[in-house]
């Protein structure tokens, strides 16, 4: 008997190894707001204006929708 | 017997294959996402890098070739031991079971993850999203377990043991 429990158990293992389904998850509560990376300038000189204007100021997750949904203010 | 697991294993591939690529390219599910088809049945697309219900999910290569290898592992293991199998039931779960790892097998190596689309729910609870290899693993796995309780071999032994039993008394 305990050999078949064995044999059960190790059974389910494999098939649960071989397997992949997956739980669908709903959205991640754990996701951590993402901030642009922090990096080195490349240079310390004013940079010319109307650079990167779709991602300028967008980092709450507010704002970024809000763009999403009707484009950047100035645009 | 060897036979017939060899071919109920290339039947499941078969149709797990046939199940994905109509999924992948006919209904192009990675684009819309989700099909609704009954109230507790939907078609949903889930990559899963990882084994079941999304365990041990592995990121990058390295943890993708570990699982290929490992599952390749066992289906070689289990080729092996359909080759001493006597019985039609044993060597049809057990073809079963290497068809629907061999088609998961090929997921992970040419796509990184393995489709799943079939997804049972009721209201917002949800069933593990699975998919045909899945499908048959499992069928294979419980008549494995199946024949190890109620098959031939287990009354044999079952009858033999009270035989020594009884000499005992």
């Amino acid at each position: 008997m305990r050999n078949k429990l064995l044999l059960t158990a190790m059974m389910l293992g494999i098939a649960g190894t071989l397997a992949a389904c997956s739980n669908r998850e709903g959205p991640d509560e754990f996701a951590v707001l993402k901030n642009p990376p922090l990096v080195m300038p490349p240079d310390y000189h004013l940079r010319p204006p109307g650079d990167e204007s779709d991602v300028r100021g967008a980092y709450t997750p507010q704002e970024i929708a809000k763009r999403a949904l009707f484009g950047s203010p100035d645009s | 017997m060897f036979r017939l697991g060899l071919t109920v294993a290339f039947c499941a591939l078969l149709l797990d294959r046939v199940s994905k690529w109509w999924i992948m390219e006919v209904v192009e599910l990675p684009k819309i996402q989700m099909v609704q088809i009954l109230p507790i049945f939907n078609l949903q697309w889930v990559e899963n890098r990882g084994v079941s219900f999304g365990l041990l999910s592995a990121d990058g290569d390295l943890g993708r070739w570990a699982l290929v290898v490992l599952t390749a592992l066992i289906a070689i293991g289990l080729g092996i031991w359909l080759k001493t199998v006597q019985t039609r039931l044993l060597a049809i779960a057990i073809g079963l079971v290497i068809g629907g790892a061999i088609g998961n097998i090929y997921d992970r190596t040419v796509f990184g993850y393995v489709a799943d689309f079939l997804q049972f729910h009721l209201g917002d609870w949800s069933f593990a999203v699975f998919n045909v290899a899945d499908s048959c693993i499992t069928v294979g796995a419980l008549l494995l377990i199946w024949d190890t309780f109620l098959g031939p071999g287990s009354k044999k032994e079952a009858s033999n043991k009270k035989q020594s039993d009884q000499t005992k008394v």
